[in-house]
This record gives C-alpha cells, structure tokens and sequence, in this order.
C-alpha cells in the first residue's frame, strides 16, 4: 500500500523512509511541502489518475502551509476523504493536536519517532483504510447492482407496456374475429324451426377455435356437419373459414346432400384451396368432419365421417357407428376416396350425436395412470349419451357440459369441443 | 549532559547501517551551517518569529538523528522565540557551537573507524 510523507526536513524524510523501508513498506512517496503533496494527490483534477495512495505522515509545522491546513484541504476533497492521515509532530501540545484532530488526522505521533510506534500506528490505519477500501468497493459494486437492476427492471416495465398494448390489440382484433367466426354458425332460432328437439354446444378452446358446426334445411332434407380443423386458435379459426365456405357451396350451390360425396368434394376443395395438391404446398392442414343427411319423410338419416363417428341412441343403448379412417385435405389425402354412407332408419325416440374429439379427448390428472393423467375417453362419452338421452335436449345440453367441467375440474383445455344432439320425438 | 540518544543512533545502525548514519549527518552538517548563520541574524534582529521557526525545525531534526543535547538546546531556544523573550538569546545560540561539536565527534565515533584500526 503507498504511503505519502510529507515534511519539510529532508533528514526526517529519509528516517522514516529508512524506518518504513525496514518494516516493509516499499511503496512510498515524498513531499517536502503541503503543495508538492497536493501535486501527488492531484487535488486539482476531479478523477486521480496517479498513484493511489492509501495513509499520508504529515509534519505539522511546515513553511508556506502548516500540516494542519494541509491535511484539512485533503479531507475537503470527496476521493480524498478516506485516506488516513497522521500527524508527526515535535509539538504535541493539546491546543495543537486538538486542531490536527478537528482537521481530520486520525493519529500523531511524536518526535523523534520510534520504530514501534510507526509501525503499530501505520499497520492500524492501513488496515483501517483496506476495510473501508473494501467497504466502498462492495458499496460501489451494490449500487452498481441495483442501477443494473433499476435499468432492466425499466426495460421489463416498458416491454410489459408494450406487450400488454400489443396483447390488447391482438385481443381486440380476435375478439372481432370471434363475432365472424359466430356468424358462420347456423342460426339457433332458424335450426330450432326444422330440428326443435336439438342442442348445440360450441365452446373453442380460446377466443376462436378450429371447430365449426353446419345445418342447413333443404326441400329434400337437413344436412347437419360437425368440422374438427386442424389446431385451434387463429389457424383453427381460418381453417374453419375455407370449411364452412366449401359446405355451402357443395350443399346450396351444387346442391349435392349425400354425406360420403359432401366429404369427397370438401376433400378435393381443401387440398385446392390451400394448394395441398401440389408439390410445392407450404401448409398441409386439414380437417375431420362428420355429415349427417337426414330425410324427414323417408324417416333415415345417411351418415358418412371422416375420423369422426356418429353416436345414435335407441331405448336407452348406445350404438357407435366410426367414420372412415381418413381425414380430409391434408397433402396425404386421397382426392378420390370414396367414404362411406350409413343409412338407419329413424324410428320413434331416437336420438343422434355428432361431436369432435376435443370432449372425449379431455385429460385430468391422475396420479395413478403411467402418465399421469387420464382422458375423458369414448366410451365414457358413449355411456354420458346413453344416461342422458331420454332428457330434454336442453337438460342434456347442461348435463353434458357439466360432466365435461366437472371432469376437466382446474385442468387445462386441450381442445375445441363442439356437440350438436338432435332427435326426433315422433 | 546526555548528548545522544543511544536507542535511536542504535536503531538508525540497525537499519540504514553507518553509511546511512554518514550520510544523515552529513546532510545535516550542510543544513547547520546553512541555518546556523540564518539563527544569528535572526537573533541580532530579534526576529523571535524566525527564531522560534528555524529552532522548531532543527529541534526535530536533531530528535530523529538522536541528537538529545543539540535537540534540547534548539527546545529551549525555540521556546524563547514563540514567548518572544529573547533575553539570553545570543549566550543560547553560542552555546549551540560547543554542544554541535561535541556531538559531532561522538556520534562519528558510531561510523568512522579509530585510527589504530585502520
């Protein structure tokens, strides 16, 4: 550590030099006046760029400037303040070391001084001054912590600003996509005047969602879909856009009913539309989808499902009839395959389910499974239908969607879930 | 009349070693002849601020070198210039000679050898 000697007397400089020297302490500098040490503390400049020095020896009488003044300039300036200064001093009188003392000297010693004393005194204040060094040095490495943290703390505030503004408005703008999305779906007020006994249920798993129902009352019967798109959210959303628009064009405008040719044409349309027939298609999505075809008079409903099954219930048993094992639209769909047509004749107090897996596909945990969790499951699904089926479709609604919360309990959703029922009484 | 302190002459010995002991003395030879002059004109003025000043100074020197009779001696005289009591100032400043010379020959005897050893 540096140590400045400052006195006037050239013969004191070098004893304690040679004193210091012999206890070790190599790094020292002279002065031989107050200004000559203000030169190496560099008392004018506001950043010190020579040696740091860490304990001044300070003659008090001194030509030109008394040790006394000296040391209390020193102690004026901020950078300087902790460096300890002792007072060597032929006069110890009480009047002078109470003024050494008032101007920030921490010691004295008295001359002629000895070799212990120096040492001791020295050692105590150089340490002294390694602690405070210490001290500072954290303090300085905490307030540098805690700007760094004030700063990205900053940073996280003004990004969760914008984030939340950017939230906002994506959710503004998919709070609107909702209402589209909502038109696409056949009026209540207007099913409810060809299928009185019915109950749909529509619940995406966010604000939109990738399921879609269709009904649509034609002279020669009601065509009734439910689309499970892929995804959910956004894409879900858009996918059921293409969806909806290509069954009102094979129903109304090509006036095609029959539910496996509905599902071959929505095949060829999805793959055209997003040029999944291609080499070069960036997307492959597509959709499962069952098609009920139901003739009123004839008294049958025709089914056909792609990955998707028909549940029908007739005195209480619950019968599953599956779709074919393709789904629609995707790259690997086969544009010509021809699905399957079910036809059942509708008889007296029977009732009809269409939904997408995202009811029976439902998980809760279950600590006791391999996984940990357990799914809702069909056959579960079938049993709720079986149990509900003689209700009013109303109360079936109810009981069917709080048999699925009751199941999901605090889990998340996985999916859309959509369940259309619909029955006939007579 | 104790002319030396042996404990500090000892420790300037132990550490700096004779040519150190040398060279400090010489150094204030050059410094007493020098100041010596400046105290007796001082004196003749009855300047007892200069007196006390240069008395202050080399009392200290004097003290760190382990020159107790001459320290004492510039005490006494540094005393009488802050009283501004310069009574028998002249007969002090002489008697500095006498002890300044006596003090010299003894502390030389700690760095050059005897004759007979050489």
């Amino acid at each position: 550590m540096n140590i400045l000697i400052v006195d006037d007397s050239r013969i004191i400089r070098a004893r304690l030099k040679m004193l210091l020297k012999s206890g070790g302490y190599s790094d020292l500098f002279f002065a031989a006046s107050a200004f000559e040490a203000y030169e190496y503390l560099e008392m004018d400049r506001p950043e010190h760029t020579g040696e740091k020095i860490d304990l001044i020896l300070m003659d008090i009488q001194m030509p030109e400037m008394d040790g006394i003044e000296a040391c209390s300039r020193i102690k004026s300036v901020d950078r300087l303040q902790d460096i300890p200064v002792i007072m060597v001093t032929g006069d110890a009188s009480e009047e002078s070391l109470q003024s050494a003392f008032e101007a920030g000297a921490m010691d004295y010693i008295v001359k002629p001084v000895r070799k212990t004393e120096l040492f001791a005194r020295v050692r105590s204040l150089l340490k002294l001054k390694h602690e405070t060094d210490k001290r500072k040095a954290h303090e300085q490495e905490l307030i540098h912590e805690i700007e760094e943290r004030k700063r990205a703390e900053e940073i996280v505030r003004k990004t969760n600003k914008e984030l939340k503004k950017a939230n906002t408005r994506i959710i503004e703008s998919i709070q609107y996509a909702k209402r589209i999305q909502q038109s696409l779906l056949p009026n209540q007020d207007e099913v409810m005047t060809y299928l009185p006994d019915s109950f749909f249920i529509w619940k995406p798993r966010d604000i939109v969602g990738g399921d879609i129902f269709f009904t649509e009352c034609f002279k020669d019967g009601i065509v009734i879909a439910v689309v499970d798109c892929t995804g959910h959210g956004v894409p879900g959303a858009l996918m059921t856009m293409i969806a909806s628009s290509a069954l009102r064009r094979i129903t109304k405008t090509e006036q095609c009913h029959d539910p496996a040719e509905i599902l071959k044409r929505l095949n060829f349309i999805i793959k055209t539309s997003l040029q999944q027939d291609t080499e070069y298609a960036s997307s492959d999505d597509g959709l499962d989808a069952t098609v009920c075809f139901v003739k009123q008079k004839e008294r049958t409903l025709t089914f056909a499902g792609a990955k998707l099954p028909l549940f029908y219930v007739q005195n209480s048993e619950v019968t599953v009839i599956r779709g074919d094992k393709r789904s629609i639209g995707y790259k690997r769909s086969d544009p010509n395959f021809e699905f399957t047509n079910h036809t059942i004749p509708i008889e007296k107090g029977m009732s009809f389910y269409m939904a997408t897996d995202g009811f029976w596909d439902q998980m809760k945990e279950d600590e006791t499974r391999r996984f940990g969790v357990r799914i809702f499951g069909k056959k579960r699904f079938s049993k709720l239908l079986g149990k509900v089926s003689g209700l009013p479709f109303d109360e079936q609604q109810k009981r069917v969607l709080e048999a699925f919360y009751k199941y999901k309990g605090k889990n998340e959703r996985q999916d859309d879930v959509t369940v259309v029922g619909f029955g006939f009484k007579d | 009349m104790t002319v030396l302190d042996l404990e500090i002459i000892q420790e300037t010995l132990d550490d700096g070693g004779t040519d150190f002991l040398e060279e400090m003395i010489d150094m204030f030879n050059e410094e007493y002849a020098e100041q010596t002059e400046s105290l007796k004109q001082a004196a003749e003025q009855a300047d007892s601020g200069n007196i006390a000043g240069i008395a202050h100074k080399f009392k200290g020197e004097c003290a760190s070198l382990g020159l107790t009779a001459l320290s004492e001696k510039y005490d006494e005289i540094e005393i009488k210039g802050k009283n501004n009591d310069l009574s028998g100032i002249e007969s002090l400043v002489g008697q500095l000679e006498e002890i300044y010379e006596q003090t010299i020959s003894e502390v030389k005897g700690f760095y050059e050898a005897p004759v007979a050893d050489i």
